[in-house]
């Protein structure tokens, strides 16, 4: 058994410098950052029809739609012959944390700056041009893909308000004067999605129950079981499509006493099959966050997460052993993996709420801005939540503690 | 209070044991509903525990499937009615022993920089 299993000591561990195979996957426009116009009438005023994936020309009316990475780039096709990091052009390090860009006017010459922290187009403040960044940045900014909105911002207000409502009993009472769904931003947020090809070795112990019985001692009885126990091994092989890591530091942070960063993280997945190739026009002025993390940064969540995946493909092929299996030794080797960045739709409603002793939390409503999936923070009122618990307990003690007493003087 | 502990004071005291037994139930039955319902609203407005269910969302295709199930020994009055420690269910639960590698693929004749650079 075991030659036929990968030699542990051929691979580094996750974290090591990474000396490896990088094959990249150019994702690159080769447009200049700038006037990007109509392709039928030359205008820049070009925005996202709502609820389509496609652009529309504000003067002509032209409609087009943006190229699916999957077709243009054969994202989720041979996984199981990934070998090494492939890597995009979206995804490649980060080798400068300039934000402000600096492009020429086609239009007028004049000069125009865009913060690319948190936008990727600007307009001319002379001739009135929508300038934008069309190729990708050293600094992260432009990924790969986007995901445009197809929930509205009337959808998406509707969709935080019942989420609301529904916990508004207990909920801080400033917070329930301050809530107004209409403060809800449309952002765009940064992450990485995974291929892999992997390989894994999961080790355990099975019990089989052979036998039930019950022993009396006296006026009691315990119930004892025989089992046979197994050592059991379990190696496969694993294709992974498209998973989704967040690839921003500030959001990567699931320290939920702290953040409520998992609301955020508990609206996905998103439809990332559907990405088109980015391009500014689809953002218009909603803000975005800028990736600031590089591959290193985030590998080891993602791996991890495939090997939580493993584990749950494997659950099932673990049924004959009633009593269950203790898992000892989980082995993952990751035998290639590719890496694409995109920006995904969020309806972010936020709501800072600092606490007794000042620390201050963020309290997030998200609405996934494909699927309409929607998760919340309230913030809770603790003078409430402690009366509530309080008329549980005295409601329960009305009942049972009759009873206790009767039993007792009986 | 556990099964077995309750067994023990049922043994211990007969018949006045098993009112006893109900009494302290109902005695103890306002906080355990207190602090389970206090647990519950607090997790419904705050969803700590919720989180991306990328293990049942993410696709995936398994082959090559290789089993070993090797009998170890037999294992006799047990009081559990599981394995003791199962965590197979549990697959975001990590095993005591990790070891997760990245391969390093087949570099091609010039470094890893000609290829694209460490990342």
């Amino acid at each position: 058994m075991t030659e036929q299993l990968p030699n542990s000591d051929s691979a580094p561990a996750v974290g090591d410098a990474w000396t490896g195979r990088v094959t990249k996957l150019d994702t690159t426009t080769g447009a200049e950052h700038g006037r990007d116009s109509c392709p039928k009438c030359g205008s820049t005023e070009i925005s996202h029809k709502a609820g389509t994936m496609s652009l529309v020309c504000a003067f002509c009316r032209h409609e087009w739609t943006g190229q699916r990475l999957e077709d243009t780039h054969g994202l989720g096709e041979g996984i199981s012959s990934l070998s090494g990091r492939t890597v995009t052009s979206g995804a490649s390090a980060m080798d400068s944390d300039k934000n402000l860009i600096t492009m020429k006017c086609q239009g007028c010459g004049a000069e125009v700056t865009v913060d690319t922290a948190h936008a990727t187009q600007s307009r001319c403040h002379w001739c009135r041009s929508i300038l934008s960044i069309n190729d990708k940045l050293p600094n992260g900014a432009i990924p790969d893909g986007i995901l445009p909105f197809s929930l509205s911002k009337t959808e998406a207000m509707e969709r935080i308000t019942k989420f609301v409502s529904d916990r508004k009993m207990l909920a801080n009472p400033k917070f329930k004067a301050d809530f107004s769904a209409e403060q809800v931003r449309q952002v765009y947020l940064p992450y990485m999605v995974v291929d892999g090809n992997l390989h894994t070795r999961i080790h355990g112990v099975g019990e089989v129950q052979t036998r039930r019985y019950t022993v009396q001692h006296g006026k009691t009885s315990t119930t004892y079981y025989d089992a046979n126990e197994y050592q059991v091994v379990r190696q496969f092989d694993l294709h992974a499509d498209d998973l989704i890591v967040e690839s921003s530091a500030s959001k990567a942070d699931f320290a939920t006493q702290v953040s409520t960063n998992n609301i955020i993280n508990a609206i996905l997945p998103f439809d990332v099959k559907n990405m088109v190739a980015f391009d500014s026009n689809y953002m218009g002025e909603i803000q975005s966050e800028k990736r600031d993390m590089d591959i290193n940064d985030v590998a080891n969540t993602a791996y991890t997460r495939f090997l939580t995946l493993a584990r749950e493909r494997i659950r099932p092929d673990f049924a004959n052993y009633d009593r269950g299996v203790r898992i000892t030794h989980e082995e993952m080797w990751v035998r290639g993996s590719r890496w694409a960045t995109v920006y995904l739709p969020v309806w972010l409603y936020s709501y800072p709420e600092r606490d007794d002793d000042g620390r201050l939390t963020v309290h997030y409503v998200a609405v996934n801005g494909r699927s309409g999936s929607t998760m919340g923070s309230v913030p809770i009122s603790k003078s409430r939540l402690w009366g509530a618990t309080l008329g549980f307990a005295a409601g329960t003690a009305l009942i049972a503690w009759p009873i206790a007493f009767a039993t007792l003087l009986a | 209070m556990d099964l077995s502990t309750a067994q023990v004071i049922l043994a211990s005291s007969g018949d006045g044991g098993d009112l006893f037994f109900v009494a302290a139930l109902a005695f103890a039955a306002p906080f355990v509903v207190g602090w389970y319902a206090h647990r519950q609203m607090y997790k419904r407005y705050r969803n700590q525990d919720k989180r991306y269910r990328y293990e049942h969302t993410t696709d995936a295709t398994m082959e090559d499937l290789q089993r070993w199930d090797t009998f170890t020994h037999e294992r006799r009055r047990l009081r559990n009615r599981t394995i003791e420690g199962e965590n197979a269910n549990s697959p975001e639960v990590r095993a005591p022993y990790v070891d997760l590698k990245e391969m390093t693929g087949e570099l091609d004749s010039g470094s890893a920089e000609e290829n694209g650079g460490a990342q």
